[in-house]
C-alpha cells in the first residue's frame, strides 16, 4: 500500500474517481444484461408487464405473439440517434450492446430455465430486485436499456416539460393498454414490480457513492 | 491495478454514511438475491463455495434443510467478526445470514422450477448471488464465515476478498467431488467462478465509497 497517499491531504472525489477499463465495463454490462434477462424471464412467465421500452416490447409481444427479443431490439432502434446526439458515442454504443445482449439472452434463456409455479407477488418483487440491480450495474457502467429517458430529457430541454412527467405518462399509457389485454390483478402486480425497480434505483443510484465512471 | 486499492484514503470523516433505512433496503435486496441464487443452485443439485456451499453439501447428504444448517454453521464466526470488524458488522452479518437461511427455505414452495439446465443454474446463481454479496459487502455486512475472513483479509492486506474465497472453495470442491456427480461438480465450479469473478472485479472500495 502506498504511504504517500496517507500523508497527502485527502483528494477531492473528482480527482480520486477512477475510470472503468474496457474489461471492467464489459463484465459490468454482461452481468447487468444477464440479470435483466432473468428478470424478463420471471416477468413474462407471470404474464406481467413493466415500464419503459422493455414494457412496450412486452406489451407488443403479448398482443401479437411475436417474441420479446426481436420486438425489444426493434423498438429501441429509433432512440440511438437521439442518444448519440444527447449522451455521446460511448453511452450510445454501450446501450446498443446492452439492448442487443438482453434481446439475445431473453431469446435463449427460456430454453434453459422454466418455472412450474411462481407466486405472482413474490415474482413481482424478485423481478424488481433483480432488474433494479441490473439497471444499477448498467447505469454505473455508463449504459442503459433504451430510449424513453433520453426522449424525456430531450423534451425537457426543448419545451421545459419535466422529464419525470414524460416517463410517468409513458408508463401510465403502457399500464392502461395492459388493462385491455391482461386481467386487473396481473396489472396490479405488474405495478408493484415496476414500483420495486424504481425504488431500488431511486435509493441506490448515487453518483456521490459509486464514483467510478 | 491492485495498487489502486487503498482503503485508508477513503475512510476519512468525509466518507458518506448510510442511513438506517438505506442499510435496511440494501440488506433486504441483497439477502433476497442471495436466497434466490441458492434456491436456483439447489434446484439443479449444485454446490458452491463459502459456508453456503458447506451447508448445501451437508443438506444434500443428510436431508436436513439448507436454512437450518447454514444458520448453525455460521454461529462460531460472529465472535471473530465482533472482535475484528466490530459490533455493527457482526450484527449485520448475523441478520443477513438469518435472513438468507429463512428466505431460501421459505421461497422454495413459492418459486418452483419446472426445468433448469445446470449451466443456467450455475451462471444465474453466480450473477444474482454475486450481486447480492456485493450489496452486502457495500453495506458493511457479509454472509458469515468465509466471507468475514475474506473481507478482513482485504481490509488488512489488500488481497481481494474474491481471491481468498477462491482458495477455500478449491478445498470444498475437492471434498464435494466425493458426493456429487462429476458433471455437477463441474457446473458448480462454473457458478463459483462467476460468483467470485463478480466480487473480485467489482468489490472495490475506491469505486464505491459509502460505508
Amino acid at each position: 500500500m502506498s504511504q504517500t497517499s496517507l500523508a497527502a491531504p485527502p483528494a477531492p472525489p473528482e480527482a480520486a474517481a477512477s475510470r472503468h477499463s474496457l474489461i471492467e465495463d464489459a463484465q459490468g454490462i454482461l452481468y447487468g444484461t444477464g440479470m435483466a434477462a432473468f428478470g424478463i424471464v420471471i416477468l413474462t412467465h407471470l404474464g406481467m408487464i413493466t415500464g419503459q421500452t422493455a414494457g412496450l416490447a412486452i406489451l407488443i409481444s403479448y398482443a401479437t405473439g411475436w417474441g420479446f427479443a426481436p420486438v425489444f431490439f426493434a423498438v429501441n432502434l429509433p432512440f440511438y440517434w437521439l442518444g448519440y446526439r444527447r449522451m455521446g458515442l460511448r453511452f450510445t454504443v454501450k446501450t446498443f450492446l446492452a439492448v442487443g445482449l438482453l434481446s439475445g439472452m431473453v431469446a435463449v434463456l427460456p430454453g434453459y430455465i422454466s418455472f412450474a409455479d411462481l407466486n405472482p407477488w413474490l415474482g413481482a418483487v424478485l423481478f424488481g430486485f433483480v432488474s433494479g440491480s441490473a439497471l444499477l450495474a448498467l447505469f454505473r457502467h455508463g449504459a442503459s436499456l433504451g430510449g424513453v429517458g433520453i426522449v424525456a430529457l430531450y423534451l425537457q430541454d426543448r419545451t421545459g416539460f419535466r422529464a419525470g412527467w414524460t416517463q410517468l405518462i409513458f408508463d401510465a399509457c403502457l399500464f392502461s393498454v395492459a388493462l385491455l389485454i391482461r386481467d386487473p390483478i396481473t396489472v396490479a402486480w405488474s405495478a408493484l414490480g415496476a414500483l420495486v425497480v424504481n425504488l431500488v434505483i431511486a435509493l441506490n443510484h448515487r453518483r456521490d457513492r459509486y464514483i467510478a465512471t | 491495478m491492485a495498487t489502486d486499492l487503498n482503503p485508508p484514503a477513503f475512510t476519512t470523516p468525509a466518507t458518506p454514511r448510510y442511513t438506517l433505512l438505506e442499510d435496511a433496503q440494501g440488506l433486504l435486496i441483497s439477502t433476497v438475491q442471495c436466497a434466490l441464487g441458492i434456491h436456483l443452485l439447489r434446484m439443479a443439485g449444485l454446490v458452491t463455495g463459502g459456508t453456503a456451499g458447506l451447508a448445501l453439501v451437508i443438506a444434500y447428504g443428510t436431508g436436513w434443510s439448507f436454512g437450518a444448517v447454514f444458520f448453525v454453521i455460521n454461529l462460531p464466526f460472529y465472535a471473530i467478526a465482533w472482535a475484528r470488524k466490530g459490533r455493527v458488522f457482526a450484527i449485520k452479518s448475523f441478520v443477513s445470514v438469518a435472513a438468507v437461511s429463512a428466505l431460501a427455505d421459505a421461497m422454495a414452495p413459492y418459486v418452483s422450477i419446472a426445468h433448469i439446465h445446470p449451466g443456467a443454474a450455475a451462471v444465474l446463481f453466480g450473477v444474482v448471488a454475486g450481486a447480492g454479496l456485493l450489496g452486502l459487502f457495500r453495506h458493511a455486512s457479509s454472509l458469515g464465515g468465509v466471507s468475514i475472513v475474506a473481507v478482513i483479509v482485504q481490509d488488512r492486506w489488500g488481497i481481494r476478498a474474491g481471491w481468498v474465497q477462491l482458495g477455500y472453495d478449491a478445498c470444498l470442491f475437492i471434498a464435494s467431488a466425493f458426493v456429487l456427480e462429476p458433471a455437477q461438480v463441474a457446473w458448480s465450479l462454473l457458478g463459483a467462478l462467476v460468483l467470485n469473478g463478480v466480487i473480485a472485479m467489482n468489490h472495490r472500495r475506491d469505486w464505491y465509497v459509502a460505508a
